[in-house]
């Protein structure tokens, strides 16, 4: 038989709330009244939540309601940002067919990686305009 | 196999093992015989493999938990190709599995 | 009518740092931003979060040595963890024809006081682990590193708080007050606030705002797009660039390997929206398998796009303007801003506090446009 615990004492800020990143409830409301996050990308940015393999998909929902507890803000004034692509892409698979994609030519050409005397050839480079 | 962890009687689908096939694949070298047809997830929690690695941040256990593709818990390195949903993945003849070990090392710093 | 010794617009990087610095001077400072810090879709969106001093315009080493020297103990003096690794950078090449060049850009990089090598062959393959057997020759520099661009405004944002900064979120800058030739306020939304200083830090934004003083700031846009990967076992300490070709790749302390290189996206400066172009993933995609191999299984997680604003001579403009007086500019960073903005913001305030201007940022006055096309059309 499972015991029966007593909850009345416990904070909950143990909980873990972004499962793949490990952040806790304590962690997140941290982050609103310490770091002034006032929306749910803040948040993530800041404690990494939604950053971890599944993308938000099981706490987004959660860390929008702790935001408007703890915030006291409407959380979904700013809707989460999700980011392309919706499921891990493998470079190798990304890569595939780069040379069939007629834009862009080339990288935007930063001081950096040009090469450095003009005589020798750089390989597709866009020279600012 | 140990059936008693296995599903073999389900009020609407066909879960029996009469006519079931069975693969052979590896976990981590270990052979092991399924059935074809299972999910991988499904076939090592009923071979009794519950926990398929570690989380990196927190170290804990984790394994099958939404079981529909969802979640990532249940991602295993399959035939060299890491982060395979298993709950996702039909077992197959030959099938090298290798479950996560714990990521934690020194010199990465999960402390936020 | 509110008032405010200095206002700082654009709470970027550099406005960030610049409030930080100002607070902790003692300065009455007032950050304000048309949003919110981080909000995305800006420069410190875009930035790929190297701290480097290397390949820079050797105007901008000495600056860049001394924000590094700021790197250091950053994290001790905001009290904060900004993710900052100093585990160096090499700039490498597959090119044997770039060798001779490369290594002269050590050698006058040397001559600067950077502690740079060129590590050629097995030394470099020995150095840097991973790397495809077609590189043969990089430029090291043990003292350059990464940090997290998000985390660091959001540290100096609550270290200047601390100090006793003011904020105004959600605050745009319409223009500027000038009486006899000066600042006198800041024009906002939400109304005018007084102030002796005002200092432009609102990257491509600043350029509208300027407008307002019939001040063009030689600037255009690039939106340029990022990537980073699911997090994998450390195998990576240095920052990698590719000579020739667009890369920056370097591995976070969460484990994911984060791609830039100046590919482009689609982005509206008007409304943040931003896009992603397709063939830049492929082709950033492409380019990170060719310069380390190992990549190729390891999946995409998030890419994104950020706005940079880039100068015509790819360099800052920091400094303060003869007319009006008190208005200060330090915008335009073209891609390079993230590393030196401790420094500027640290020279920054010392210029508002002493009048003296530091000779690591007079190269960077908007002046040097004119006196180009003086000498142009002479």
């Amino acid at each position: 038989m499972t015991q029966k615990t007593d909850n009345r004492d416990r904070t909950f800020d143990d909980l873990t709330i972004c499962r793949c990143e490990g952040v806790t409830r304590g962690q997140l409301k941290a982050c609103i009244h310490h770091s002034g996050a006032r929306t749910i990308n803040q948040v993530k940015k800041l404690t990494r939540a939604g950053m971890g393999p599944c993308q938000g998909r099981t706490c987004a929902r959660s860390v929008e309601i702790i935001l408007t507890t703890e915030a006291k803000t409407p959380a979904g004034v700013e809707p989460y940002q999700s980011r392309p692509p919706v499921r891990g892409i493998p470079v190798s698979t990304l890569a595939m067919g780069s040379d069939q994609f007629h834009e862009p030519t080339g990288p935007v050409s930063v001081a950096m990686t040009r090469t450095p005397d003009p005589e020798i050839p750089s390989k597709q480079i866009h020279k600012i305009k | 196999m140990t059936d008693s962890l296995r599903l073999i009687k389900h009020p609407v689908l066909d879960a029996s093992l009469e006519n079931r096939r069975t693969v052979t694949i590896s976990v981590d070298g270990k052979t092991i015989s399924v059935f074809e047809g299972e999910s991988l997830a499904a076939a090592l929690w009923a071979e009794g493999v519950i926990s398929l690695g570690h989380n990196p941040n927190t170290g804990s256990n984790r394994g099958l938990y939404c079981g529909i593709g969802h979640c990532y818990e249940c991602r295993v390195t399959v035939d060299g190709v890491q982060d395979v949903r298993s709950c996702l993945t039909p077992v197959r003849e030959g099938m090298r599995v290798t479950l996560q070990k714990a990521e934690i090392e020194t010199g990465t710093d999960h402390g936020h | 009518m509110e008032t405010s010794d200095v206002v700082v617009i654009g709470a970027g990087i550099v406005g960030s740092s610049t409030a930080y610095y100002l607070a902790k001077a003692g300065v009455e400072v007032t950050l304000i931003d048309r949003r919110a810090p981080i909000a995305g879709g800006t420069a410190t969106q875009a930035c790929a979060g190297g701290v480097r001093q290397q390949g820079r315009e050797p105007l901008e080493i000495p600056l860049a040595i001394y924000s590094i020297n700021l790197w250091t103990s950053l994290e001790a003096e905001l009290e904060a963890d900004l993710c900052y690794r100093q585990d160096g950078m090499t700039v490498v090449t597959d090119d044997e024809t770039c060798i001779p060049a490369l290594e002269q850009r050590v050698k006058r990089e040397q001559s600067l006081g950077l502690n740079i090598q060129l590590v050629q062959g097995s030394e470099l393959h020995d150095l840097i682990a991973g790397l495809s057997p077609h590189i043969l020759a990089g430029s090291y520099l043990s003292t350059d590193g990464h940090a997290d661009p998000l985390r660091t405004v959001n540290a100096f944002v609550d270290a200047a708080r601390r100090r006793g900064a003011r904020f105004k979120w959600q605050c745009p800058a319409e223009g500027f007050v000038i009486n006899n030739d000066k600042i006198t306020a800041v024009k906002t939304r939400h109304g005018n606030i007084g102030c002796r200083f005002a200092i432009l830090s609102a990257g491509f934004w600043s350029r509208a705002i300027a407008a307002s003083l019939d001040l063009e700031l030689p600037f255009q846009f690039f939106p340029l797009q990022m990537m980073v990967t699911a997090g994998r076992p450390p195998v990576l300490d240095q920052v990698l660039g590719w000579l020739g070709h667009g890369i920056s790749l370097k591995q976070v302390p969460s484990g994911g390997f984060v791609i830039g290189g100046g590919w482009p996206g689609h982005a509206n400066p008007q409304n943040y929206s931003t896009r992603l172009l397709p063939g830049s993933m492929a082709k950033s995609a492409q380019t990170t398998i060719d310069l380390f191999p190992s990549l190729a299984a390891v999946p995409i997680v998030r890419a994104w796009v950020g706005i940079e604003a880039f100068c015509e001579d790819e360099m800052q403009i920091v400094g303060p303007l003869r007319s009006p007086a008190g208005l200060i500019l330090a915008t335009g960073f073209s891609g390079h801003g993230f590393a030196i903005g401790p420094g500027v913001g640290s020279l920054l305030a010392e210029y508002v506090t002493t009048g003296q201007l530091s000779d690591m940022i007079k190269p960077f006055g908007i002046e040097r446009f004119s006196k180009r096309s003086e000498e142009q059309s002479q």
